[in-house]
Formats: structure tokens, C-alpha cells, sequence
């Protein structure tokens, strides 16, 4: 199950968003569009919500990640299926 | 061929370079999104929370294939929080209700809409005035309006409430009481211009995600503004927080009178604006006299003001609530400080006390009497927890002791003008305000022969099975009483199908059209875009066509004066279309007629509104829209300042043109800190606090639906601190009870989890059917309001196996 999902970065004013930029581009699963001022878009993927969750807590754990917002999700149509715990779903 | 995943990278990347761009502000703002691969793109706001974030809504082949944040919208500029990027999925829980249930012999089982019509107008017919609506701020504007007027205007009764009784009606008479009208002066342009941003009880980093982004993004451009947090418990927010000051429950009444004696006493407070602009006031001595005696309090002098605030130095402040001293002086430096710019906000921190109205009206009090107040980044602003709780619980007024557009039940002379733009007979409207959200659940609860004076009750876009205080009381005691009938209109199963009588599945957010009214005055339209499944209906379309029913019964209600049907729509041509007959209701656009309809009550208050029509090209504007001379129309950012309101006074600078005084003057109001309803004490030591997390919206009906969000955050918890669970040898995670007067509750404890509350405190989130904190909390509610205090009571903790 493919999902993807479009972040914006905010980075400090002081940090060196290069060095921020390496660390997105190395990293498999990680797609990082043109940097303006403070701010990096980038597009994460992964095969489930446990990966996109790992990602997602990785950039902010970044030197120099101030803030993770997200623009964008996209997901597939097998993804409608809800937990099953619901206490008054079954009766 | 493209690939479906790199088309969807393709998009994503386009969105977040767009919000990128609107970040840095540059002037290429808009990124459309590629075409192609079939997507239709629409725009509506977030079906959750009161930021109204704006989305665009991706359909294929009749179904929501993806969200991302509109860049076009100015409340959040191309980005949404957790929440919102999966509002999509919040229509896709594989058990949405999808046909009408009625319970026999204890079990729900499946009927026709014309059964559950029939059986709802029979169950009104036989008992009119035992019947009550209890509603929500997730109602569309068009949808409250209907039901306002179904029953204030044909069944003459004024049994209805909204769910924002529950977190919005000690901000509204908070407003009232302060400036003779409600909702914020303000709007969120003051967060781009505050220099100090002032979070009372608010924790907007999870409550507000985007507003408190937009601040964060402040200080990525380089700008200074200093952040404080002022609460009961340190959370996200905290951690962006240039200080924060952690106060006792119930004392903030303090800390702000605090304030108040420190710029009198430094004689720092602004006596220009004081003089042009307030007057003073307190609780009246004689609260009985009048029903509007509380909102008008009494008058008193300055020099009475002054006296009153007298005991409140630095010291004594510091002993009620346990902020140090120094931390008041700097609160009143800030404040006595005419060069910078503060803004105040507050949700539930303020407003779910049993003294949540003079909560509001303290702070309101502060920015007058200091003169910050009236210009961009200077204001008191209350932020809303639910998507339309101003639009429609408000403005439309479904509030059992308001008219729509501010009117009020007890004032004649509103009753008649309501009665005029509703076509009905003079006294059609009943006199007699109905029953709040806290009386009505108990009288509904109550068994007819010992006083509970409501028989059936149909809740529309709400849970109250969950969010209801003391719930074993206002909600579960239902049980075991036939001749008491619950009727359900949502989209899933809750706690609250688990009592009810009668089951109507609904269409959500985009299976419908829509419009719904923020917390910064901002009315948002849009429209349908995919089908609801099954037999799901508009809950608008179940009111009139009960309405109907009921007309054809014979109940003259449902007339007006011409005799003529209360929801008699026509189409652009002047003919009337059955909009109660379920396959002709989207023959016109049912909203707008509505709409239009509604728009008719906005100017008394001056909260204009526009035509339909020009909601449908924008991404929200702000009331009072007023129409210029080249014929367009234009929203005001700052309400009562000349600069930006079209309806103050020219030259007048500053106008509170709807003044409780009748002299274009606010309020500044005096009110003692006063003590919790219920304190810990040696049975139940601890106070308990209750509110939300990010990645669930309240009640966790539609977010735990989707498989992220309930995967991040699985189940609710206690959170305690680290060493009263040493203490009493608690491991983190482990299953405790939690006990008060009402109830009790097992859950994990949480240790240094996501909010750490000081010693004495604990917290539990209310977003789990399965583990209910409303078992725990109590009912009493704020005088003036009626708003019950979520925010603290007392309980106690043992360990799991220690109690049977
Ligand atoms: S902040 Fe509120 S309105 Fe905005 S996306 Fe999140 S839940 Fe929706």
C-alpha cells in the first residue's frame, strides 16, 4: 500500500539548511524540492503508516528542524478500512 | 505512462512547494496541481476543528482520493495538521451507518425512512412541548437554521441546544456581558502582528495546530514575538514558550486581577482609552432581579474598581495560584507597555469553569483597561474547538435562549421581528427560553412522574453519549425507561446509538453542501462532491421532512400565517419543489434558498453576511461583509476600530456601537478569584483535568476511524506525574483506577508522556469510547453560562488489582 504525503520544513534562521538538505537527500523514502528562505518542501513515501510515521518523527529529528507541517496526503483506495475496536460497532 | 505513485509524488510535491512559497511570501503563490489521472479538485473547509483550515478536496470515480491544504485560503496558507490531511478518510469507516435502525426488543433493527419519518412526527405530534432538538457546532449553518426554525418557529418551543454549550457559551456571554454582542473583535491577522502572544490555558500547538504553525513561522522569518504559556499542565506548546507560568486550578481569575492592581497601582493602565471607551462593572447584588440581571451586572466607580482590585499584589497573587511575584510583574510590565502589541487567546482553559464567564470578561478587562486593544496584533481572541460553533451554534443562534442574529427569546420586540422574517402569526414564539444543554439531558433523564419534563429527544451531529460531564447521571440513567425516546441522526455508531430508540445514518461534510463559520468570523461555503453511502441523508433534508410530515398530520405549526408550509423552496423560477421528498431535495440548491433565507437576520447585530453566491468564489470572508459602491463585497478584519469597521463612527476611533451601556462603551468588569466547585482533598487528593489531543477530534467518533490516526495515538491514558506514581509505586503504562464522586475508570498511566501535569494533577484525554473520562466529571456549571467545568474536580488513584 503506497503513501505519500507533501511536507513542508521549517528550519532555524542560524541552522546551515544545506547540511539539512544532505541529510533529506541521503535518506531512501525522501523526495526534496527547492529550498525558499527558512523552508523545505519535500515528499516522503513509504509502504505502510509505520514507515511514514518513522520518517516523519526522523526530520524532526534533524539539527536545525524546527517544525514539520504537512500540505499534501494522497492514499489509496484499500485504505478506507477502520480499526476494528470500536465498542459499539458490533452490537 | 506516468506512474500512479509518481503522479501522487508529483502532487504532493507541488503542494508543499506551494505552502513553501507562501511561507517565504513569494509572490508565485498559487501551484496548481498537475492535471490529470482523473482527480476532480474541489475546495471546503476541514471538517474538524474551529481554525477553519481550507482544503482541497481531490474526488475519483465518486470517491475522496486525496487532500491536501488550499493555498488560495488565508487561515492556513497551504498547510493542514494531522488531523485535516486525513479528513478524507473520515468518510471511509467500513461501518458507516447506511439505513435507518430502530430499536425492538433491545435490538436496532433495520426500517425504512418513511417508518422513521412517520415515527419521529408521531412521537412530536403526541407531545410537542416534551420534545427537544440538541444539536451541534458541526451542524452546517443551513442545517441549525432549519432546525431553529422547526422548532422555535413551528413547534413554539425552545427546547434546542448545541453542543457548544459545552465549550463555547461562557465566550459568548463573556462578549455579551463586555460589548453588548458577541464574538472576537479580532481575527487571526492579529498573530502576524502580536509582538506577545498570551495562551491562557490553550495549548494551540495540539488544539489549534495551524494558528500556532503560523506563530512558529513568525520566528523562522527572523521576527521577534514572545511566546507564554499560562496553564495547569506544561504541553507541546510549552516547549516553544519563552516562559510559562503554571498556575493552581481556578486561579487565573487571580493572576488576571493581578494584572489589573499592578497597572492601577503603577498608574500604567491607559486613562485616555478608560475614559473614552469604559465603563465598570460588577456581579449584581440582586442576581435574581431580571434573567438579564448577570449579564448586566451593576455598575461602580473607578475608585470602587481600584479598591476592589486592592488585595491583589503581586504577593497575594502568588499565594492563590503559586505563579511567583516576579512572573505577575512581568505580566503587568508587559501590559503597562504601550509600545508593543499583545494578543490574548483562549479555548476551553477559560471557558469549561463554573467561573469560565468571568474568566472571559477579566481578560477582556486587561486589554481595555491597558489600551491593547483596537489595533492588529492588540486583542482578546477566544478560539472555537468545533468547525461551525460560531457560524451556526451563534450567529444563527440555536441556543435555547437565542433568535437568530443575536436576537433574544425574552426580548418582544425580537420575538416579533423573527416572527416577521418567518412569515408566522404574532405570538407564534414561544416567550419562555427553552432548556440548556445540562437541564435538558437531565430532564430528558429524569422519569416524567419526578419532574423530567422531556420525553423525546433527537440529537443531530453530536455524541453526547461520551461528551456529556457525569455521564452515569445526564446520559446513561436513560437506560431502563421506556417511555423516554432517543433519536440519532450521525454517520457511525457511538456511545450515544448505544441508548437510542431510533438510528438516522447522515451524509458528512462533502457528501452534502455545506457552510460553516469559524472562529475568526469567516463564513465557508462549499459543495457536494461524492455520495453518501447507502441510504445515508442530509441531516437538513430529516428535519424538513419530518416538518412536513407533521404538516400533513395537521399540527398548524407547520404553517405560516398564508397558510403556507414553513419550508415552502422554490427554484429560480419561482416554483415550488418538495424538498421533503428525498429525490427532488437536490433539485435546488436547498443551502442557498436557506441561506438566503438566514442572511435576511445578520445586520441587526451587524454581523452581515453576503449573498450565497459570493461565498462560493472565496475561501471564507469575515462578517460583517458589506457591500461597496462598485458593487463588491467586503469582510472586516478588525471589528469596532475606524480604521477597518465600516460601522464605527467617523472620527469616533474606537466604537462599541452594540454597548451594554447604550454609550458606545465596553465593559471593564471586576470579579473576585473564587473557589473550585469541588477541591481535592484527603479522600480524593488530586485534581483531574480533561481535554483533547492532536490526532483525535473530540470524542474520537470519526478520527479513530482512520487507521493513522488511531494508530498514532491507539487509546486514552492518565497522565500523572513522575512522582506521585513513584510514590505510589506505579510503572508508566500500568493500569490504575481513577476515582471521583461520580464514577470510576481503569487506564494506563502515562509519566512523562505528552503533557506532564505538576504533582497533585492528572490529566485523561476524552477521545476513547472504551474508556470514558465522563464517567468522572462533574455537572456543575458556570452561573451565568450554563457551561459544565471539564477542567477540574477531585479524584483519587489505586492500583488496578487493588480494588475489586
Ligand atoms: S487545524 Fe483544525 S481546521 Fe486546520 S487542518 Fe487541523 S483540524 Fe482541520
Amino acid at each position: 500500500m503506497a503513501m505519500v504525503s507533501g511536507l513542508v520544513i521549517s528550519t532555524a534562521r542560524d541552522c546551515d539548511i544545506a547540511a539539512v538538505q544532505r541529510a533529506l537527500v541521503a535518506r531512501e523514502g525522501v523526495t526534496v524540492g527547492k529550498a525558499e528562505a527558512q523552508w523545505i518542501p519535500v515528499v516522503i513515501e513509504a509502504e505502510d503508516d509505520v514507515g511514514m510515521r518513522e520518517l516523519h518523527d526522523w526530520i524532526g529529528t534533524i539539527k536545525g528542524v524546527e517544525y514539520v507541517d504537512v500540505a499534501h496526503v494522497n492514499f489509496d483506495e484499500d485504505q478506507g478500512a477502520s480499526p476494528d475496536d470500536h465498542q459499539h460497532s458490533a452490537q | 505512462m506516468m506512474q500512479r505513485r509518481e503522479f501522487n509524488k508529483m502532487l504532493a510535491l507541488a503542494a508543499a512547494s506551494a505552502a513553501v512559497r507562501a511561507n517565504a511570501q513569494s509572490p508565485a503563490r498559487v501551484a496548481p496541481a498537475p492535471a490529470g489521472d482523473g482527480i476532480a479538485w474541489d475546495k471546503a473547509p476541514c471538517r474538524f476543528c474551529g481554525t477553519g483550515c481550507h482544503v482541497r478536496v481531490g474526488v475519483k470515480n465518486g470517491r475522496v482520493v486525496a487532500i491536501e491544504g488550499d493555498q488560495l485560503a488565508d487561515v492556513n496558507k497551504g498547510l493542514l495538521c494531522v488531523k485535516g490531511y486525513h479528513v478524507g478518510l473520515a468518510l471511509y469507516g467500513k461501518d458507516r451507518l447506511t439505513q435507518p435502525l430502530l430499536r425492538r426488543n433491545g435490538v436496532l433493527e433495520p426500517i425504512s425512512w418513511e417508518e422513521a419519518i412517520e415515527t419521529i412526527a408521531q412521537k412530536v405530534m403526541a407531545a410537542p412541548a416534551q420534545f427537544a432538538i440538541y444539536g451541534s457546532g458541526q451542524w452546517t449553518i443551513p442545517e441549525g437554521y432549519a432546525a431553529n426554525k422547526f422548532i422555535k418557529g413551528g413547534l413554539s418551543s425552545n427546547h434546542i441546544d448545541p453542543n457548544a454549550r459545552l465549550c463555547m457559551a461562557s465566550a459568548v456571554t463573556g462578549f455579551l456581558s463586555v460589548y453588548g454582542v458577541d464574538e472576537p473583535a479580532g481575527c487571526y491577522d492579529d498573530l502576524d502582528k502580536c509582538d506577545v502572544l498570551l495562551m491562557w490555558g490553550n495549548n494551540m500547538a495540539e488544539m489549534h495546530p495551524v494558528l500556532f504553525s503560523r506563530v512558529i513561522d513568525r520566528r523562522t522569518r527572523g521576527e521577534k514575538v514572545t511566546l507564554i504559556d499560562l496553564g495547569t499542565r506544561r504541553t507541546r506548546t510549552t516547549e516553544f514558550c519563552d516562559h510559562y507560568l503554571e498556575f493552581r486550578p481556578n486561579s487565573d481569575l487571580a493572576i488576571m486581577n493581578g494584572i489589573a492592581h499592578l497597572l492601577i497601582k503603577k498608574n500604567t493602565f491607559d486613562p485616555k482609552f478608560v475614559e473614552k471607551f469604559c465603563n465598570f462593572r460588577q456581579a449584581p447584588k440582586d442576581p435574581a432581579a431580571s434573567p438579564a440581571a448577570p449579564l448586566l451586572g451593576d455598575p461602580m466607580s473607578f475608585a470602587e474598581y481600584k479598591a476592589a482590585l486592592e488585595p491583589y499584589t503581586p504577593e497575594h497573587v502568588e499565594k492563590l495560584s503559586g505563579v511567583p511575584a516576579e512572573k505577575i510583574r512581568l505580566l503587568g510590565d508587559l501590559f503597562a507597555n504601550k509600545d508593543i502589541r499583545i494578543t490574548s487567546t483562549w479555548c476551553m482553559g477559560f471557558n469549561q469553569h463554573t467561573r469560565g464567564t468571568n474568566a472571559n470578561r477579566l481578560c477582556h478587562g486587561i486589554h481595555l483597561l491597558s489600551g491593547h486593544f483596537g489595533r492588529p496584533g492588540d486583542a482578546p481572541t477566544s478560539l472555537t474547538g468545533q468547525p461551525s460553533a460560531c457560524g451556526t451554534a451563534r450567529e444563527v443562534g440555536t441556543l435555547c435562549h437565542f433568535l437568530p442574529g443575536g436576537r433574544l427569546i425574552l426580548n418582544a420586540e425580537h420575538r416579533k421581528e423573527t416572527e416577521k422574517l418567518w412569515n408566522l402569526p404574532e405570538g407564534r414564539i414561544n416567550p419562555k427560553i427553552g432548556h440548556h444543554t445540562v437541564l435538558m439531558w437531565e430532564k430528558f433523564c429524569t422519569p416524567a412522574d419526578k419532574g423530567g419534563d422531556i420525553r423525546t429527544l433527537w440529537v443531530q451531529v453530536t455524541n453526547p453519549g461520551q461528551s456529556l460531564p457525569n455521564l452515569n447521571k445526564l446520559f446513561k440513567a436513560k437506560a431502563g425507561q421506556p417511555e423516554k425516546f432517543l433519536i440519532v441522526s450521525d454517520v457511525y455508531r457511538t456511545a450515544t446509538t448505544e441508548l437510542a430508540d431510533l438510528v438516522l445514518p447522515s451524509a458528512m461534510w462533502v457528501e452534502k453542501n455545506g457552510m460553516y463559520g469559524n472562529s475568526e468570523r469567516r463564513t465557508q461555503q462549499w459543495f457536494r462532491m461524492v455520495k453518501p453511502p447507502g441510504d445515508a441523508r442530509d441531516d437538513a433534508w430529516q428535519m424538513i421532512a419530518v416538518a412536513r410530515k407533521l404538516h400533513d398530520l395537521g399540527h398548524a405549526g407547520m404553517k405560516d400565517k398564508d397558510g403556507r408550509f414553513l419550508f415552502a423552496l422554490k427554484n429560480d423560477k419561482g416554483e415550488e419543489v418538495p424538498v421533503w421528498e428525498w429525490p427532488r431535495y437536490y433539485d435546488i440548491n436547498v443551502d442557498k434558498v436557506l441561506f438566503e433565507e438566514y442572511r435576511a437576520f445578520s445586520r441587526y447585530k451587524h454581523k452581515d453576511l453576503a449573498p450565497y453566491d459570493v461565498y462560493v468564489k472565496s475561501r471564507g470572508l469575515r462578517w460583517p461583509v458589506v457591500q461597496q459602491p462598485d458593487g463588491t463585497w467586503r469582510e472586516t478584519k478588525f471589528r469596532f476600530s475606524e480604521f477597518d469597521d465600516p460601522y464605527v463612527k467617523k472620527g469616533a476611533e474606537i466604537q462599541f456601537y452594540h454597548s451594554v451601556t447604550k454609550d458606545d462603551k465596553a465593559l471593564i468588569w471586576f470579579a473576585p478569584a473564587e473557589r473550585a466547585p469541588e477541591e481535592p482533598d484527603a479522600e480524593f487528593p488530586f485534581w483531574l483535568c480533561t481535554g483533547r489531543v492532536l490526532e483525535h477530534w473530540h470524542t474520537g467518533s470519526m478520527t479513530r476511524r482512520v487507521p493513522q490516526l488511531h494508530a498514532a495515538m491507539p487509546h486514552a491514558y492518565v497522565e500523572m506525574h513522575p512522582e506521585d506514581a513513584r510514590e505510589r509505586g506505579f510503572a508508566n503504562g500500568e493500569t490504575i483506577v481513577v476515582k471521583t464522586r461520580r464514577g470510576e475508570l481503569k487506564l494506563p498511566v502515562w509519566v512523562d508522556g505528552r503533557g506532564h501535569p505538576p504533582r497533585g494533577s492528572l490529566f485523561i484525554p476524552f477521545f476513547d469510547e472504551r474508556l470514558m473520562c465522563n464517567d468522572l466529571t462533574i455537572d456543575a456549571v458556570d452561573p451565568i453560562s450554563k457551561e459544565p467545568d471539564y477542567k477540574k474536580c477531585a479524584a483519587t488513584v489505586a492500583r488496578a488489582a487493588a480494588t475489586p
